[in-house]
């Protein structure tokens, strides 16, 4: 036996509640997974395309990050030594289309760094920016650590970036 | 020192060397003496330098290039010593050098590669000195180039003063003992330093020092302290293993002594590859005044490479070389006849009418009881054996086929060849087609196999430069290729093959397998 308090609005039973929020559900639930799907379908491309950019974005600015520190390493391979002169990293800033490229010497070595070789290695970054000749310009340096950190910002200016 | 211990012998070292020094400024060359002063370029520099410039240095020496070209056509051979740091050391060492090559010359360069690191220069100098070595090997000129870095050890910091002694001591001494093996040895052999200096890489040079007690012969831990002070030097830049190298040895003390010396170097260069590089000559230093010891010059193996054309002065020209297996007989010989003045100047000009005719007798009486005696004695210039090989085929010298073969297989019999008159040409090729029999060698030539009498001198050269061959058939074609190179090709066709048996023949799988074992 149900006993309703007095003044209550009167409710639905239980089971029969249960039933119709299912079904309001199911049809929610349904129009929610149509529209999602829609959408999905419609916004696939832009989303696609974004993504494809910018991945092609990484993948330009760490083909750029590797030719660079490799010629930089290069004079400074002693042939004797087995070993790398140069420590390296790469940071990449897709978003704001930035690499940080990050360099320190190895063991033995003292190149690079800013407190006695500054204006080495701002010659070395223009000198390989220079040869490399990709959409790429450098900015202030900056040390990190034990590490010299080297900003490239990608640009459109290829004569800016050292190609004539 | 050479002048105190033999006056009549640096007098002559002297008349044989030039030394300059070559500057675009004229205030650097103030404290040396006038006679070795070469300015450069007064024009282009004003007399004041090339301005930290090795293009302004170049045009310099663009300005002066009769000058020098006049100077280096005196000399057979030319060591050039530049430094990469500022302008006119890295912007003229090159053209200097290769000045000398298109003269034909045998040309030395020491480069000192400056140190950025450390601060002698900027990283830009230290750059353009990369640059300056990148020229020579694209030329394919070997050179020194010594590594100014290592000279700096955090584990070990001495005034720049001892490690400057370090440096160029070893340098120093090594071009004497050079220069002693190149104005004084008794046996010359211009093709075998063609070799040396011929392809690109790099070279090193060392000397040690051996000063036995009076009467005594070194010790072992002499030779021993002498060997590694030559194979140990931590200043030049050298990568690859060591190649064809010269050994020369100064001082009056046995042969033991020698091999000795031979052996450890060996062992050194050599150490646990199997398949070594190491090809030594052998030169021993004859009446050399003290200080007597080892000097070495290493080349770098970069492969192989034909030997430079030199155009060496007869009359002066350096030194020999002996070389490969008939060395120890040669040296002896060497020791027991040599005499420098033979070599490098002959008496003539101070005769009297009365002596010449006695001389001439002693020259032209021909006493060789070898065909490899007089090959040797004609190396040297000696006159009887110029003599005998101008007209003197019908002598009665026997000529035997191994002797034959293994002299052909020498570097040196080369320029020995050109001084054989026809008739001795002919007469050797007789001995060659008579006594010798050549294995018919199975070789690939492309994807076929094809017998070695089958195939055309060019065709062998071709084989020989781009096809592996195993060390058994090598020398067999070695010999080909000689009798094409001296006789022409159409010698090869009087030569006789023997079959070799099927079970010397390499299996058709090991015949495939060749390519794949070098």
């Amino acid at each position: 036996m149900r006993i309703n308090a007095v003044g209550a609005p009167p409710t639905m039973p239980t089971s029969q509640f249960a039933t119709h929020l299912a079904a309001v559900n199911r049809a929610h639930v349904g129009w929610a997974v149509l529209y999602f799907t829609l959408t999905l379908l419609l916004a696939w491309p832009l989303v696609e395309t974004h993504l494809r950019a910018r991945r092609a974005l990484v993948d330009r600015m760490k083909r750029f990050g590797d030719r660079f520190i490799e010629e930089f390493e290069r004079p400074l391979v002693r042939p004797d030594a087995a070993a790398r002169p140069i420590k390296s990293r790469m940071r990449f800033i897709p978003d704001r289309e930035r690499l940080d490229v990050l360099l320190a010497p190895s063991d033995g070595h003292t190149y690079p760094n800013l407190s006695d070789h500054r204006r080495n290695v701002e010659y070395d970054v223009e000198r390989i920016v220079q040869h490399l000749g990709e959409p790429f310009i450098s900015g202030q340096l900056y040390t990190q650590g034990p590490w010299v950190a080297i900003p490239f910002q990608v640009t459109t200016d290829r004569k800016k970036a050292g190609v004539v | 020192m050479t002048q105190k211990t033999d006056p009549r012998y640096a007098e002559r070292v002297r008349r044989a060397i030039a030394t300059r020094f070559l500057d675009t400024n004229e205030f650097s060359l103030s404290d040396v003496p006038i006679e070795e002063r070469l300015l450069i370029g007064a024009a282009t520099t004003r007399r004041v330098g090339s301005r930290h410039c090795p293009d302004v240095a170049r045009q310099a020496l663009e300005e002066s290039r009769s000058e020098i070209e006049d100077l280096l056509s005196k000399y057979s051979v030319t060591i050039i010593i530049g430094t990469g740091g500022k302008g006119t050391g890295a912007g003229t060492i090159f053209p200097l050098a290769q000045m000398a090559r298109q003269q034909k010359k045998l040309v030395i360069p020491i480069f000192v590669r400056p140190s950025f690191e450390r601060h002698e220069v900027e990283k830009r100098r230290y750059d353009h000195a990369l640059g300056v070595t990148a020229q020579f090997d694209a030329a394919e000129i070997r050179l020194m180039e010594i590594l100014n870095d290592r000279g700096y050890l955090d584990t070990d910091p001495q005034p720049q003063s001892v490690v400057w002694e370090r440096m160029n001591l070893p340098i120093a001494r090594g071009l004497r003992g050079l220069l002693y093996v190149l104005w004084d040895l008794s046996q010359v052999d211009p093709s075998d330093l063609s070799s040396l200096f011929a392809g690109p890489g790099r070279l090193r040079i060392g000397f040690s020092e051996i000063d036995p007690p009076t009467g005594q012969a070194p010790s072992d831990n002499q030779v021993e302290d002498a060997v590694r002070g030559c194979w140990e030097n931590s200043f030049y830049a050298f990568n690859g293993p060591v190649g064809t190298s010269l050994v020369c040895i100064q001082g009056n003390w046995s042969n033991v002594v020698d091999a000795k010396i031979k052996g450890r170097l060996a062992a050194f260069a050599v150490g646990n590859v199997s398949d070594n590089s190491y090809n030594p000559l052998y030169a021993r230093g004859l009446h050399t005044p003290k200080p007597w010891g080892v000097t070495t010059v290493f080349a770098e193996y970069t492969g192989n490479h034909s030997p430079l054309e030199i155009a060496w002065i007869v009359e002066k020209r350096p030194a020999a070389l002996v070389s490969a297996e008939p060395r120890a007989v040669a040296n002896r010989r060497t020791a027991d006849k040599a005499r420098p003045q033979t070599v490098v100047e002959p008496r003539v000009a101070g005769l009297t009418r009365e002596q010449q005719p006695e001389e001439k007798k002693q020259v032209f009486t021909p006493t060789f009881s070898t065909f490899w005696e007089f090959a040797v004695a004609l190396n040297r210039s000696d006159p009887a054996a110029l003599e005998l090989a101008s007209n003197g085929i019908h002598s009665e010298m026997a000529i035997e086929g191994v002797e034959l073969r293994k002299l052909l297989g020498t570097v040196w019999f080369r320029s020995v060849f050109p001084r054989l008159s026809k008739g001795w040409r002919d007469r050797i090729l007789q001995v060659l087609a008579e006594s010798v029999a050549v294995p018919n060698h199975m070789v690939r030539v492309g994807r076929q196999g094809v017998h070695v009498s089958d195939l055309t001198y060019e065709q062998l050269k071709e084989t020989f430069a781009k096809t592996p061959i195993p060390d058994a058939v090598r020398p067999d074609l070695q010999l080909l290729l000689t009798v094409g190179n001296l006789w022409g090709a159409e010698a090869l066709g009087r030569l006789r093959f023997t079959d070799i048996s099927p079970s010397q023949e390499p299996s058709k799988l090991a015949f495939l397998l060749q390519g794949f074992r070098h």
